[in-house]
């Protein structure tokens, strides 16, 4: 388990949503967290910024717990392509 | 006093054609405009398509003196303002002048001119930016522009609601024929959102397609962006008559209402509530509506929200209502996407074709619409609506009845 990881991830979140660090897990889900459309894509722009990775947007789509996140950019740092899910919509929309 | 108010005059300029009759071919023909984007150089953005006008050459419609005030928003309205003013045949005196609106509707403004002139102080450490760029940036040029060209002195300003725009501008410009503030109304709007920074800002955004629009489709990946604009001369229905003008259709009502819910994230009950706002302004029943133009952007979200207020306002008779969404053809072309639909509404019920929902693939069975899917149809409604759903929750529709001579 790479922690620098996971704690630049738990960063983020914790700015983005103004919640503190220790209030953030892996097993937490973006609703737990009460992530909506425009904390998510927030949060993408904060992780791309910080990580220097591109995140495409079919795999926001495909989030749905911080841990999936962090796998997420794992694979993003390894340079591996990455799945993702059809559902779970998690952007901003009009 | 309350009159009747008619659409007499239609100008447009889009993808889809320089001029009414190029988009209308489009779109009954389902050829959408959407291509490689050409605004910015390939590689700097994550998505590659757009809905751009093509071929458009400012210096063949402007002289160089006038092209410094015009940012390319402002050019466009004028252009679909020139053309509805022509197909109107208005004669135009000292005192229709003096009691013509021109509203607008524009959601970003001189968005390309800003860019433009922003880069010289930040990128090229200039110090000084070109002395006209106050007058190209603000959002009421076009509007300005329009009055200064036709010399209309009666009331004119700009609304700007971000996507709701022109349907917002083409509501209050019916009711101020309505009741009498004005006789004639110019109302429509445009917009030239393909700036390297509002392209870059909407890709943050995560919300346009990698491919193409496919509004209601299983398989639809976000909304493509457009630019362009359109214009509606209004007139009182008696006025019209008296002058002999051909009459497209009767613009019977506007609804308004907003969300109070969330910047971004669509909503059912502010729709509806405006949906059926324009039905009761227009007095319309709901049964009499057999067209609807929808929002539609083709994201994830807003079509089966649509889809969800569309059934709450017609119940039953949602099943037997076509609904298409023309951004598959013309690009979501943000505060110009109401004027460039209502043209379309409009001449829907004039010619009794429906435009399609172009690049239909697949149902969604959380779309359950009669979506119209890749073909133009036959069908001569009595009324029909044009939706628009702003981010920040802003809602306008408009009610159209058929009329004509």
């Amino acid at each position: 388990m790479d922690d620098t990881l996971t704690e630049q991830v738990c960063l983020a979140l914790s700015k983005v949503k103004r919640i503190p660090r220790e209030d953030i897990a892996p097993e937490n889900t973006l609703e737990s967290l009460h992530l909506d459309s425009l904390d998510t894509i927030t949060l993408m722009f904060e992780l791309e910024e910080s990580l220097g990775v591109t995140i495409p947007d079919d795999q926001v789509r495909g989030i749905a717990t911080v841990h999936d996140i962090i796998e997420g950019m794992r694979r993003l740092k390894d340079g591996a392509s990455t799945g993702a899910s059809p559902n779970a919509p998690a952007t901003a929309e009009t | 006093m309350q009159r009747r108010v008619v659409v007499t005059g239609l100008g447009c300029i889009s993808a889809l054609g320089a001029n009414t009759r190029e988009f209308w071919s489009a779109l009954c023909e389902c050829r959408p405009g959407i291509g490689p984007l050409h605004a910015v150089e390939p590689g700097r953005l994550r998505f590659s398509n757009g809905a751009e006008v093509r071929g458009f050459v400012p210096a063949a419609h402007f002289e160089p003196s006038r092209l410094d005030l015009l940012d390319r928003f402002a050019q466009f309205a004028l252009v679909a303002a020139r053309d509805a003013v022509t197909d109107s045949g208005l004669d135009w005196t000292r005192e229709l002048r003096d009691r013509t609106a021109v509203i607008c509707g524009s959601s970003i403004g001189g968005q390309t001119s800003h860019d433009d002139q922003f880069l010289e102080l930040y990128h090229r450490n200039r110090d000084r930016v070109h002395p006209l760029t106050i007058p190209r940036v603000m959002s009421n040029a076009g509007a300005s522009h329009i009055a200064i060209e036709f010399g209309l002195t009666g009331p004119t300003f700009t609304i700007s609601s971000a996507c709701s725009s022109s349907n917002h501008a083409i509501g209050q410009a019916l009711w101020m024929v309505r009741e009498g503030r004005a006789d004639v109304a110019l109302t429509g709007g445009s917009e030239a959102p393909f700036s390297y920074g509002i392209l870059k800002a909407w890709e943050a955004m995560r919300v346009v397609a990698p491919d193409t629009c496919r509004p209601f489709s299983r398989d639809r990946k976000g909304l493509i962006l457009g630019e362009g604009g359109a214009m509606l001369v209004l007139e009182p229905l008696d006025a019209a008559r008296a002058r002999g003008a051909r009459i497209y259709a009767e613009l019977a009502g506007s609804g308004l209402s907003a969300d109070a819910h969330h910047a971004t994230q669509p909503h059912v009950a502010g729709p509806a509530r405006a949906m059926r706002a324009a039905l009761a302004d227009a007095g319309l029943a709901p049964e009499t509506i057999g067209y609807i133009n929808a929002h539609g952007t083709g994201t994830l979200t807003n079509d089966p929200v649509e889809a969800r207020a569309i059934q709450e306002v017609f119940g039953a008779h949602a099943a037997a209502i076509p609904v298409s969404s023309t951004k598959s053809l013309h690009g979501h072309a943000l505060g110009a996407a109401g004027a460039l639909e209502a043209v379309a509404t409009v001449l829907a019920l004039h010619h009794g074709l429906l435009p399609p929902t172009a690049n239909f693939t697949a149902s969604d069975p959380e779309c359950g619409l009669d979506v119209v899917p890749n073909h133009a149809r036959a069908v001569r409604p009595e009324a029909a609506l044009s939706n628009a759903f702003a981010f920040g929750g802003l809602n306008a529709v408009l009610a159209f009845r058929a009329l004509s001579n």
